[in-house]
């Protein structure tokens, strides 16, 4: 169990490390002069160099890279360039919009792909597997922002109950805040639900398979009782670790979905500095949120743990 | 009354073309606390046997026939009966005990479900009849072994694991398939003496699968020898061991050295391999390997013929006792 | 081979598509890049049969050049991805050792990267573009194709035809040519297939946000998202694109699912030794 955790950690802290490198590179390194990127190529040279001066782009990359990692180590994000505030303020406003849509996202589609993956698997090669697996064929190909699009239309427009797209606040009360929400998770959950529907199903069939099920059988359990405490557990331990993958769709499904209901969150922030050109927001934005995913992946190795016992002296 | 009365067991499967037998007009009997070995080669239909007596055919499988349990036909209930006769008048243990586990229940779990589900025991009652269980299976450290998970146990340990789930429900009936192939010799040993005892002292009965005439030999009073989806021989161990009739039986029991009247140093093997399921001869299932087969072998399935007292074989070659 | 109904149905839908977009290469029915402002918001009639846009623009024509991009951009990026992902996963199963130990950390690396991530980072460092698009729909590419094709051709070095060649003295890269490759092209076509659908998706989203495809080049993306500004004046604008979109995806998908099917019996059990 030690030496599991040891090696999970360690290839957590690996793998932030990398992402951090990876955004540096991309950003500051690859396409030159992080000043001119941000003032564009026809500003005046004396307003180039002063933002240069001004961030500390005549240091070495290696030294910015460092100054960065250490800065994020303190908390601080520097400031944004366009509104002059620090970054930090401006993500924690976003986040309370981003996170709680991503995290509901993924626990619909948990719920929609579980129902389904076991109702299709226990109707193996039946009407109800083929209908299960056709509608996941069929959710796999339509883009979310398309569903988001198509729910305005029907919900908004012709049904008329609810508005189009945007955000009270949570300060407007659970009720209202939630009731704008419920449209994007929809939209967003469909289309990991579809895979991840997928998965459970064949999941559970190779489960099914295995000679303890026939075990539980012999011992009188029925059917359902069986399914649900020696299938699914076990059917889980694949399941919990797409779920962890789907977590990374789930997070850039957020941005898009943002700017389909107009919702103050992390993606419309991104997409404002990217248009501003305002490197230091998209920077820590995009680490903040590659972050998110490597430490839900971290927790769902740990989870891994709990559901088998295997992995703790494994490894 | 017998405590198993099965006839004419079939069990159809269906395969690309149609349908194949994989059990074709099984007769068994049992008395009331009696030990029976059924003995035959790998697909003979030995394990098929024990699930449909179990109720756990393969999905799509076609059943007909009849399965007494105490007089109760099983063939003819539901669902949910036979759920309540399995585990608690019915128990089996399986041939893989490495797989056969729950990896993700702790054994204290698995043995408190039968518990719960047939007993009505729960809590600390539970467990404490749990850990009587795993003493009666001779298993060391009872206490501790409850919160044990199947991979922390070795092979041994865990088809004794299985042994007293199976013991949990206060069986009529244990069915063991194969319950010690997949173990070393000396644990062999050890777990069929343990079988042995636990039947005797509960007074259940016994039907004891394996290939392995002499594990049959050393653990049942009757004997039924399958080839082909078919019994083709039964009777007293001792009697069919001394005189078997049938020759895939002579040929069996040759195979085994502790057993077989051939010369020391020269163990005899029955010629060539058992069909697949669905190419067996049109007469005699045995007849394209019988040493001694003639023509009529191959046209027509021969018929149970009976030898004496509880014995009989089905071979062409055989005159019916007066 | 054409009894296996989801292969012909994503077959067919596929072809559909590649129909429409090489035949937009010489013919639409109108021009697709025209701002006719006497025929805004048409319904669908003879002369337009699904209508026209906000611009009087003929929308079956921009669907039709829409399909070009799309399949520009899922061509360009899983070809380049494809490359150099079984190079790299050829690489890492002939050499073993730390090449094999860097291919599969990058992997680690790039789950964290969804494409759209990907996307806004070489935007904010590039500016918008196409080419962003592809650029980044290439590099998620990489690890998923070096890792299919490290697992694949992993259990081919350890089948007997390879370790016959080894001992006749041919090298690693006559073995990986001669054997490894044609026995994992199986494999290699049935992801190429799929990651084609999920590029096409990505495209899509990407212009939807405005870091893919620019105007005036057609978009199935852009339009939905020039769409939702005229929702409540029509509605259908949003239709179409949307299911260009699904019909390409799912036929691909269809397409992969029913090649796996067809192909992969005879992987892992005859070799071409
Ligand atoms: N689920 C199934 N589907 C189709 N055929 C099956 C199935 N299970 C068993 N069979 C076939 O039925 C026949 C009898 O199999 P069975 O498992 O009863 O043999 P066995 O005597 O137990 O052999 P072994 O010693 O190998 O356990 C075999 O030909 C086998 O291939
Ligand atoms: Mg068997």
């Amino acid at each position: 169990m030690a030496t599991y955790l040891i090696r999970r950690l360690i290839s957590f802290c690996l793998t932030l490390v990398g992402a951090s490198v990876l955004i540096f590179v991309m950003l500051e390194i690859l396409p030159g002069d992080p000043a001119l990127t941000m003032l564009g190529v026809d500003a005046p040279e004396s307003a180039v160099a002063a933002l240069r001066a001004d961030l500390g782009l005549d240091r070495p990359a290696p030294e910015r890279y460092l100054d960065w990692i250490a800065g994020l180590a303190r908390g601080e994000m520097g400031l944004s360039f366009t509104y002059q505030v620090p970054v930090a303020e401006l993500f924690a406003e976003r986040l309370e919009l981003t996170v709680p849509l991503a995290f509901a996202a993924m626990a619909l589609a948990s719920l929609l792909a579980i129902g389904a993956g076991l109702y299709a698997a226990s109707r193996h090669n039946r009407a109800g597997d083929w209908g299960v697996m056709t509608a996941s064929q069929l959710g796999l190909a339509i883009p979310n922002f398309w569903l988001g699009i198509l729910l305005i239309v029907l919900f908004a427009l012709v049904l008329g109950w609810t508005k189009a797209g945007g955000f009270p606040g949570w300060e407007a009360g659970i009720g209202p805040a939630l009731g704008a929400l419920v449209l994007p998770v929809v939209a967003l959950a469909i289309t990991l639900a579809s895979i991840l529907t997928r998965v459970v199903r064949s999941a559970t069939l190779e489960v099914l398979r295995e000679d303890f099920v026939r075990t539980a059988r012999a011992k009188g359990l029925g059917r359902g009782r069986t399914l649900r405490r020696h299938v699914l557990r076990n059917a889980m331990i694949p399941v919990v670790t797409v779920m962890g993958l789907l977590f990374a769709d789930a997070m850039a499904g957020t941005i898009v979905i943002e700017n389909v209901f107009s919702l103050p969150g992390m993606g419309k922030l991104i997409f404002g500095a990217i248009s501003n050109r305002d490197l230091i927001v998209v920077k820590n934005a995009v680490l903040l949120l590659a972050a998110l995913v490597i430490v839900v992946n971290f927790a769902v190795d740990l989870l891994y743990a709990l559901i088998d016992p295997r992995v703790r002296i494994r490894d | 009354m017998s405590l198993l009365a099965v006839r004419g067991l079939t069990v159809a499967l269906p395969t690309g073309e149609g349908e194949a037998r994989a059990l074709d007009g099984v007769d068994l009997e049992l008395a009331a606390g009696g030990t029976l070995g059924i003995v035959g080669e790998s697909g003979s239909g030995k394990s098929m046997t024990a699930l449909a007596l179990m109720g756990l055919a393969p999905a799509g499988a076609r059943i007909a026939g009849k399965i007494a349990l105490d007089g109760e036909d099983l063939l003819a209930l539901g669902e949910r009966e036979m759920d309540r006769i399995r585990g608690a008048r019915l128990a089996m243990i399986f041939q893989e005990p490495m797989t056969s586990l729950n990896p993700v229940h702790r054994v204290g779990q698995q043995i408190g479900e039968v518990l719960a589900l047939h007993r009505d025991l729960a809590g600390g009652a539970a467990r404490e009849e749990a850990r009587r269980l795993l003493e009666r299976v001779e298993l060391p450290r009872p206490a501790r072994l409850l919160r044990a998970y199947p991979h922390e146990l070795s092979g041994g340990q865990r088809q004794r694991v299985m042994i007293a789930m199976a013991l949990a429900g206060a069986p009529d009936l244990l069915i063991a398939d194969e319950p010690t192939t997949a173990l070393d010799v000396t644990v062999q040993e050890r777990i069929l003496t343990l079988i042995n005892d636990l039947v005797d002292a509960e007074g259940m009965g016994l039907i004891m699968i394996s290939h392995d005439f002499g594990v049959i030999a050393r653990t049942c009073e009757a004997v039924a020898i399958m080839y082909g989806g078919r019994v083709v021989e039964r009777g007293p161990v001792a009697d069919v061991l001394a005189r078997p009739a049938h020759p895939y039986a002579r040929g069996l029991i040759e195979a085994v050295p502790r057993l077989g009247r051939g010369r020391a140093g020269r163990l005899a093997t029955i010629a060539g391999a058992m069909p697949a399921l669905g190419a067996f001869p049109a007469g005699c299932p045995f007849a394209d390997r019988c040493p001694q087969a003639e023509e009529a072998c191959q046209l027509q399935v021969p018929a149970m013929r009976p030898l004496g007292p509880a014995r009989a074989a089905a071979c062409h070659l055989l005159e019916a006792a007066p | 081979m054409w009894r296996h109904r989801a292969f012909m149905v994503g077959t067919g839908l596929s072809g559909l598509m590649a129909g429409a977009a090489l035949l937009s290469l010489f013919w639409t029915p109108h021009s697709p890049t025209q701002i006719v402002v006497r025929a805004r918001f048409k319904p669908p009639s003879w002369e337009h049969w699904l209508g026209t846009d906000q611009f009087g623009r003929d929308i079956l024509s921009m669907l039709m050049a829409g399909a070009q991009t799309s399949i520009l951009v899922g061509l360009i990026a899983v070809s380049l991805g494809l490359g150099l992902g079984v190079a790299l996963g050829l690489l890492a199963a002939a050499r073993r050792g730390w090449i094999e130990e860097a291919v599969m950390r990058l992997n680690d690396l790039t789950f964290a990267f969804p494409v759209v991530l990907l996307a806004i980072l070489i935007t904010a460092g590039w500016g918008p573009g196409i080419s962003n698009a592809i650029l980044a729909l290439a590099i998620i590419n990489v690890p998923i194709f070096a890792r299919l094709s490290r697992g694949a051709a992993l259990t081919i070095w350890a089948r007997e035809f390879v370790l016959a060649a080894r001992a006749a003295g041919k090298g690693p890269v006559r073995i990986t040519a001669e054997h490894v490759l044609p026995n994992i092209a199986n494999v290699i076509v049935v992801q190429a297939t799929i990651s084609f659908a999920i590029a096409i998706l990505a495209e899509a989203a990407l212009s939807y946000l405005g870091v893919g495809s620019q105007p005036p080049d057609p978009s199935w993306g852009r339009m939905l998202a020039e769409s939702q500004n005229h929702l409540f004046r029509s509605p259908v604008l949003a239709l179409w694109p949307g299911m260009a979109i699904v019909l390409s995806v799912l036929g691909l998908n269809l397409m992969g699912d029913g090649l796996r099917d067809l192909l992969d019996p005879r992987l892992g059990r005859r070799g071409r030794a």
